[in-house]
């Protein structure tokens, strides 16, 4: 079933109980925690007599603003959704006035979710020559030892730096170093009317 | 010439310089404008900056004049050019250098409209370009300074890193609903439910409310799963099994000596099998008895139960009865009885007979009111029609204003164009129009040389004439003049006469020469005065006055300080 058709009749059957000064608090809460993870406002101040009431409203002006976003809506059919909702003009006025501001933020917070490679932000490395060791008598050339360092998401603590390590002989080096100026190279191309 | 003011005013107006619609020939230019009108036409020849209106300070103005007019000099002008020409407008000048001006400007860049590109490829694999020509043309920044890993530019975004995007991976979430009514429920969403956003981790929030993956369809039979799971999971270790078995029998082969001892362990194992196969269905066949032993016993049960209860019901009755009897043995107890009965017989008909009067009013007020409610809902049936009657409208007209909206940006983008060649159309009309008047002023020329050439030869013929009347008279009167003496001096008197005439003849031409140059000589005095040297100069020294004094003022200050 579409989100929006699932919260369309819980927003228009409660959004009456709920006082103007409330849904504009409301709608500044949900956007900034939509971007930023963060209320404005205590939530708890805002229940009054009904936080029940509050609290679906809330969680449904949370999911319509992402399905917004998700499928990209244009302004004047997030209005006429709004406006079947029941809600009064001033307030369509209010919501849209704060997505028009808020929706690239938005749209970023949802680029944020799924699933993506590490993203490599530095590197250390090392050459070490083995001389001589217990399996062999001679090595055929110095070893790389590189470490990439990457951001990658962890469930405890959001961002956090990742270590990954690989050891590679030179031509297995050179080989890397083709592969990643075939890259910029491919880059370039695409943009040839830059250069 | 106000065809010429007018191509010049309309090319003005095309270089968007401010130029009041009232205006309509360049005598009314001041010069405000004139600066403003070159200065742009520089603008857009030069593709530099100039500034489009005169500074209040004279020797600033003076500058910005002579800078103008050096410009104007560089592009090519012939002619007299100087910062008078812009500060002191002469409408000749300006039209000259205007239309000098407006010669040399760019042509206009054929707009070509780049056909859209429809797909959805396409599409794609340029916005991809204009990304990445953004990320390359800016500077780069580490991702560990931006919020999200996203940079903001002017049209969308560049994404640096996604190190930071959670998977998505859902929680269930509870959120109130008030469609159930509930009243424990409610009480749980009153008061242990927390929001929505102190569910789950804030990263998690946006696809546990849009994605329920984790919520099971109301029609959903757990157990029906797990069965098939069980089945599954059986069968894998079946067939591991069988795998395992003929590995086992390939080891027994090596170790002869313990063949018959499995042989016989096998026959036992089969043996144990048959009869337990035997137990089993004894098993089976006594526990089918005792199934219908039991149901057999629940039914006696419910039967004795049954009757149980009659029996209750028949021990009460006898107890009433009997306590009636007694109390009926007395008379006394019968007449208060009936007595009694008869009382309450009474009270019932008065009961009824008052039923009635009350319950008519009641009635009728019920019925009121039942119309009344009838007539309500009605008229709340079709207020509720004209609502769904008016949003459908309002539906209608929002999709009629989409349609009208796109049709009035196409018919403005038409008009546009419309508008440009109607322009082109104009000045070929006037094109025309002034050949037309040039060819006219061409046979007006030409009739007035026709007439010259004819007096010319009129006064040729005229000399001729003279010429030979002259000569004629001259012969008679020579022929006569060896007879007689009076011939003789009428012939001197011609001779005379002769250069009499040829004097005036001649005093005539310089008569005619001098009055010819006596109007080139006004003609000349006319330019003169129309180039107004003595106003000229009278403005040149005010200015050169003034100049002088902000000059002192200027050295005043800077004495000072």
């Amino acid at each position: 079933m579409n989100i929006l058709d699932e919260y369309k009749s819980r927003i228009s059957r409660n959004i009456p109980l709920i006082a103007d000064d409330t849904f504009k608090k409301l709608l500044e809460n949900c956007f900034s925690y939509l971007t930023d993870k963060k209320e404005v406002h205590n939530t708890t101040d805002l229940y009054n007599s009904k936080p029940d009431v509050t609290k679906e409203v809330y969680a449904a002006f949370l999911a319509v603003t992402a399905e917004f976003v998700r499928s990209n809506l244009s302004n004047d059919e997030v209005a006429k959704y709004l406006q079947d909702c029941g809600l009064a003009r001033n307030r369509i006025d209010l919501y849209l006035q704060q997505f028009v501001k808020e929706r690239l933020s938005v749209e970023i917070a949802l680029l944020n979710i799924g699933n993506t490679l590490p993203h490599i932000t530095d590197v250390k490395w090392k050459i070490d020559y083995i001389v001589k060791s217990s399996e062999m008598d001679s090595a055929d050339g110095p070893l790389f030892r590189i470490c990439f360092v990457a951001e990658e998401f962890s469930e405890t603590d959001g961002k956090a730096l990742r270590n990954i390590h690989f050891t590679c002989n030179s031509v297995e080096l050179l080989d890397l170093i083709y592969k990643l100026k075939d890259a910029v190279r491919h880059c370039s191309n695409l943009t040839h009317r830059l250069f | 010439m106000e065809e010429v003011d007018k191509i010049i005013l309309d090319s003005l107006r095309n270089l968007e310089c401010n130029i009041d619609d009232e205006i309509e020939n360049l005598k009314q230019f001041d010069a405000d404008m004139v600066t403003s009108a070159v200065s742009s036409c520089l603008e857009a020849i030069l593709h530099t900056s100039f500034p489009k209106k005169l500074p209040p300070s004279m020797s600033a103005k003076l500058n910005l004049a002579t800078t103008l007019a050096e410009q104007i000099k560089d592009l090519g002008f012939r002619g007299d050019m100087g910062y008078q020409t812009i500060l002191y407008c002469n409408v000749e000048e300006v039209r000259r250098t205007l239309m000098f001006l407006i010669e040399r400007l760019p042509r206009e860049p054929i707009k070509t409209n780049t056909v859209e590109q429809l797909g959805y490829v396409p599409r794609i694999v340029k916005s991809l370009e204009e990304n990445i020509k953004d990320s390359l043309s800016k500077t780069w920044v580490p991702s560990c300074v931006l919020k999200q890993g996203v940079r903001k530019t002017s049209n969308g975004y560049i994404v640096n890193s996604l190190g930071g995007s959670c998977s998505l991976r859902t929680r269930q979430i509870e959120i109130p609903n008030s469609q159930v009514q509930n009243e424990d429920l409610k009480d749980y969403w009153i008061y242990v439910v927390p929001d929505v956003t102190k569910q789950c981790p804030a990263s998690k929030l946006i696809p546990s409310l849009l994605y329920n993956d984790n919520r099971f369809p109301q029609n959903f039979n757990l157990k029906h799963v797990i069965k098939k799971a069980d089945v599954l999971s059986l069968q894998t270790i079946e067939s591991d099994i069988n795998i395992t078995r003929p590995i086992e029998v390939n080891k027994d082969n090596n170790h002869n000596a313990n063949v018959d001892e499995i042989e016989t362990e096998e026959n036992k194992i089969t043996k144990l099998t048959a009869e337990l196969e035997e137990k089993k269905q004894k098993y089976i066949v006594m526990q089918e008895k005792i199934k219908t032993q039991e149901d057999l016993l629940k039914e006696l049960v419910r039967t004795k139960n049954l009757e149980q209860d009659n029996l209750q019901e028949i021990l009460a009755n006898v107890k009433l009865k009997t306590k009636i009897q007694t109390v009926l043995e007395k008379e006394e107890n019968l007449a208060k009885l009936n007595n009694m009965i008869a009382k309450a017989t009474d009270r019932l008909e008065e009961l009824a007979r008052q039923w009635p009067e009350i319950q008519q009013p009641l009635l009728q007020q019920y019925m009121s009111l039942k119309s009344t409610l009838t007539s309500e809902e009605t008229k709340h049936q079709e207020q509720k029609m004209k609502v769904e009657n008016l949003k459908r409208i309002e539906a209608n007209l929002q999709d009629d204003l989409k349609i009208k909206k796109e049709l009035n940006q196409n018919l403005r983008q038409q008009c546009q164009q419309l508008n440009k060649t109607n322009t082109r159309a104009m000045y070929t009309r006037r094109i025309l129009e002034i050949i037309g008047n040039i060819n006219k002023q061409n046979n007006d020329i030409e009739k007035v040389l026709k007439d010259t050439r004819e007096i010319q030869k009129e006064i040729k013929n005229l000399t001729g004439q003279v010429d030979r009347s002259f000569t004629l008279a001259d012969e008679l009167i020579f022929y006569d003049a060896k007879s007689e003496e009076t011939a003789r001096r009428s012939y001197k008197l011609l001779a005379f006469l002769r250069d009499e005439f040829n004097l005036i003849l001649k005093t005539l031409e310089d008569l005619g020469v001098l009055e010819r140059e006596c109007r080139n000589l006004e003609e000349q005095i006319e330019m003169e005065k129309a180039k107004d040297i003595n106003i000229k100069l009278d403005r040149i020294t005010s200015d050169l006055k003034q100049i002088q004094k902000e000059t002192d003022m200027l050295r005043k200050q800077s004495m000072k300080s």
